[in-house]
């Protein structure tokens, strides 16, 4: 455990030798801050906070994955030259990106909400709930940075994947997903599209957060169908099992690409 | 020690090594020889588990890696070729993470004050110089107080002054630790090498003392006798 945490203290203090990364929590602070200021309903806040989360942290937790594996690979191999377990170096790298992401977002949004606590009352676990959704995103796109890192070798063709599957993950399978209900309207596909929803973990959670913060109105055609099939407990539950299980097949994958890595 | 054997690897359909058998010799310094891409680096990158060979067995003091997982390192230690390693790391920094690694409480400081490290520790790793960068890695290699040293051409971007320095240090350590290097000098290291280890298209060709090599060859020097043997075998 002692030699996880000297790897992950050291990975950090690599990552944060380059201050460009530091634009990330001032961009949502700002972000954050005009939301709160002139937003009059905090409910509307915490949706906008929500939709800000799930659409620009994977993007950021990809970027920052790639950037620091690319940039560390030939250290890793330093590494690797020591008594470590690949698993522990592994490990190491995810769990530093994680944190470094959960630390920027935490940083750049909570202290527009802290110092305006009165105004949240009892209604703080509500942005607890988002942060919860925000967080189960970071973990997800930050391990998914490393196995994209792991498949790609050139730095800029990385870069391009993971841009792209943001992309994919963000706007396109939404767009795949309407299409599909457009042209097979007059079929039966609800199921169908019920298991689509399950790859996409940036829709698990919002769909989740939407029926934690007992919003129907904004959980939209994919939320419907999952209020249309399952009761709210159930379906919040299943949120949290099906992004549970991307996040250890995630891992599982990553820890076996990099057992067989040549560094 | 170490010892390799059949030992095959591949990389996008082309052999790199095609069963290689080595052993590293204890106490004694081995030269490993041969033309630029005949598997070399693989070769120690392999050893240390920075690359998976597609088949062969690596054993280190009788016993299979496999079995032993990473243990084995514990007393390794290794120069990779390529010494753009730690980014924007301080170098003061790298050394106590180093120590950490491998756990060691008493730094032996014998490189790092011929190499005056001191003057550059608290430098960033990306602004050193290449030959300082490569001093500075080489200062971490004995710093541990390792049984077997790994050194893949140590001598790239070093000063005559530093190589000079380098090869008087290798001198002493060969009394008490077995060492492999890759290198293309043989002139220079010739004084210090007890084995030479010839590779070519992937496989050892040679495996020799240097006494047999110039009992052999009946050449003035080691470099003659390397390259009569590069004529006859490559």
């Amino acid at each position: 455990m002692s030699m996880f945490k000297e790897l992950v203290k050291a990975e950090i203090k690599i990552l944060l030798k380059s201050k460009f990364i530091f634009i990330a929590p001032v961009l949502f602070f700002f972000c954050i801050e005009m939301l709160v200021r002139f937003a009059s309903d905090i409910d509307q806040v915490l949706l906008t906070l929500l939709s800000i989360s799930l659409y620009l942290l994977p993007l950021l937790a990809l970027v920052m994955g790639m950037n620091g594996f690319y940039s560390t690979k030939d250290y890793i191999s330093l590494l690797l030259s020591n008594p470590i377990s690949r698993s522990e170096v592994y490990l190491s790298k995810i769990f530093t990106y994680i944190i470094l992401v959960s630390l920027f977002f935490l940083l750049g949004s909570l202290p527009s909400f802290l110092f305006r606590f009165p105004i949240l009352g009892t209604e703080i676990y509500k942005l607890l709930y988002v942060v919860a959704a925000s967080m189960n995103v970071v973990i997800f796109f930050s391990c998914l940075s490393v196995v994209i890192g792991l498949l790609v070798n050139d730095k800029f063709q990385g870069i391009v994947v993971s841009l792209t599957v943001w992309f994919f993950y963000a706007f396109l399978f939404d767009f795949i997903l309407l299409s599909i209900i457009i042209y097979f309207r007059d079929y039966e596909i609800q199921k169908f599209l019920l298991a689509m929803i399950f790859l996409n973990p940036i829709d698990l959670s919002r769909i989740q957060t939407l029926f934690l913060l007992d919003n129907p109105v904004l959980l939209g055609y994919t939320g419907g169908l999952f209020k249309s099939f399952f009761e709210g407990g159930f379906s919040i539950a299943l949120c949290f099992i099906a992004n549970a299980i991307w996040i250890v097949l995630l891992v599982y994958i990553g820890k076996y690409l990099f057992k067989k890595k040549d560094f | 020690m170490i010892e390799c054997f059949q030992i095959y690897k591949s990389f996008t359909k082309q052999d790199v090594l095609s069963g290689v058998n080595l052993k590293v010799r204890q106490n004694e310094l081995s030269l490993l020889m041969g033309p630029n891409g005949c598997g070399k680096s693989t070769l120690l990158k392999i050893i240390m588990g920075l690359v998976n060979q597609d088949s062969g067995k690596i054993i280190s003091n009788g016993k299979d890696v496999d079995d032993i997982g990473d243990s084995y390192k514990a007393h390794i230690s290794y120069l990779p070729q390529d010494n753009d390693i730690f980014g924007d790391m301080i170098v003061k920094d790298i050394e106590d993470l180093f120590l950490n690694i491998k756990k060691i409480q008493q730094p032996s400081n014998v490189l790092r004050s011929l190499f005056d490290i001191r003057s550059f520790e608290s430098i960033k790793f990306s602004n050193l110089s290449g030959g300082m960068k490569q001093k500075f890695l080489l200062s971490l290699v004995f710093i541990t107080e390792p049984n077997l040293v790994m050194l893949d051409e140590p001598f790239v971007s070093l000063d005559q002054k530093s190589t000079k320095t380098l090869i008087g240090f290798l001198e002493e350590a060969k009394k008490q630790k077995t060492i492999l290097i890759t290198s293309h000098y043989f002139n220079k290291l010739e004084p210090l090498v007890d084995n030479i280890l010839i590779m070519n298209n992937g496989q050892i060709i040679l495996d020799s003392s240097i006494k047999e090599l110039h009992a052999n060859k009946d050449s003035r020097n080691l470099e003659g006798g390397i390259s009569n043997l590069f004529d006859e075998y490559v």
